[in-house]
């Protein structure tokens, strides 16, 4: 009888799990999809705000944080059969892997917040980008750092603060941790 | 919460200073040469006041620049993502207008840099 339980409700985790994750993979997409409908280009490689990062913020707030990484992988993937541009997948997979390195370290160490985190992750993806940009093109365009910088930090804030709300809103940390699905 | 948003105020202020010390390393004179750079290689050097049209063409497509009244801008690219064409004219030194897919790098320089750079290359 003790054993059966167990066994429902590791089960029930993991339809928990993959349900979730599902959700969280179409956010990603959905929102790297209306990203992609804002037109806005500055730079080599194109100044986005980054919205998908929301998705990827949320993930590892509310799961574990390596989910955050498969998150975002699966939606740089998926993006990438839609679009079928390479460049723009070498750019979001570095600016993806880079920021979410950083993240982890930033969120680690306790002190700072879910903006902070945000903004050193927007922050982080741009540079990546920046840098691979430099390594395809073989071509000095550091020029531009400093308006990706920029852009970072306010993609970071704005991605910060839509976090934030959507957070304290659904209630989601707390709720996942009552059903005890960790 | 406070504590929150002095440490955020920390972070933004250390990544506004890396951005400023890259802004001072990058220092911007008149330019006077339009340098155009196809996958690295120096494909051709352009004065900025004389006006004229220009077709690039490389193994990897195929762009129309246009040089007019001392600005520099992409007409025409058979790229996907057309952040050339998008891009705002140029006109100042090391600016640059950069076609990824096309590898190609339009940069302007005055004399004394892309001196200093061709002994340095």
């Amino acid at each position: 009888m003790m054993l059966q339980d167990e066994n429902l409700s590791s089960m029930q985790n993991k339809i928990h799990r993959i349900t979730y994750m599902g959700m969280f993979i179409s956010l990603a997409i959905a929102l790297s999809y209306i990203e992609y409908l804002i037109p806005f280009n500055y730079g080599p490689t194109g100044t986005k705000i980054g919205l998908a990062n929301i998705a990827v913020i949320l993930s590892i707030y509310v799961f574990k944080e390596y989910y955050g990484i498969i998150i975002n992988l699966i939606r740089i993937f998926i993006m990438f059969l839609f679009m079928g541009n390479v460049y723009s997948f070498m750019f979001s997979l570095a600016g993806g892997i880079v920021s979410f390195l950083v993240m982890l370290i930033v969120k680690k160490t306790g002190k700072v917040d879910i903006m902070g985190v945000s903004i050193t992750g927007g922050v982080f993806h741009n540079v990546a980008q920046l840098l691979v940009a430099v390594y395809v093109i073989k071509y000095n365009i550091l020029f531009y750092m400093p308006v990706m910088i920029i852009t970072g930090i306010i993609s970071g804030i704005i991605v910060g603060l839509i976090s934030n709300t959507v957070l304290k809103i659904f209630g989601l940390v707390k709720r996942w941790k009552n059903d005890r699905i960790y | 919460m406070k504590k929150n948003i002095i440490t955020n105020l920390i972070i933004i202020l250390i990544f506004l200073f890396i951005a400023f010390i890259f802004f001072l390393l990058n220092k911007r004179n008149p330019g006077e040469k339009v340098y155009v750079y196809v996958d690295g290689e120096c494909k051709g050097v352009y004065s900025l006041s004389e006006d004229r049209e220009v077709d690039i063409k490389s193994l990897y497509g195929h762009n129309v620049m246009v040089i007019k009244n001392g600005f520099v801008n992409v007409k025409s690219s058979d790229c996907k993502n057309q952040i050339c064409v998008n891009h705002k004219k140029i006109s100042k030194n090391n600016e640059q207008i950069i076609c990824i897919p096309n590898k190609l790098v339009i940069v302007i320089k005055s004399k004394k840099e892309a001196e200093v750079d061709d002994v340095a290359g």
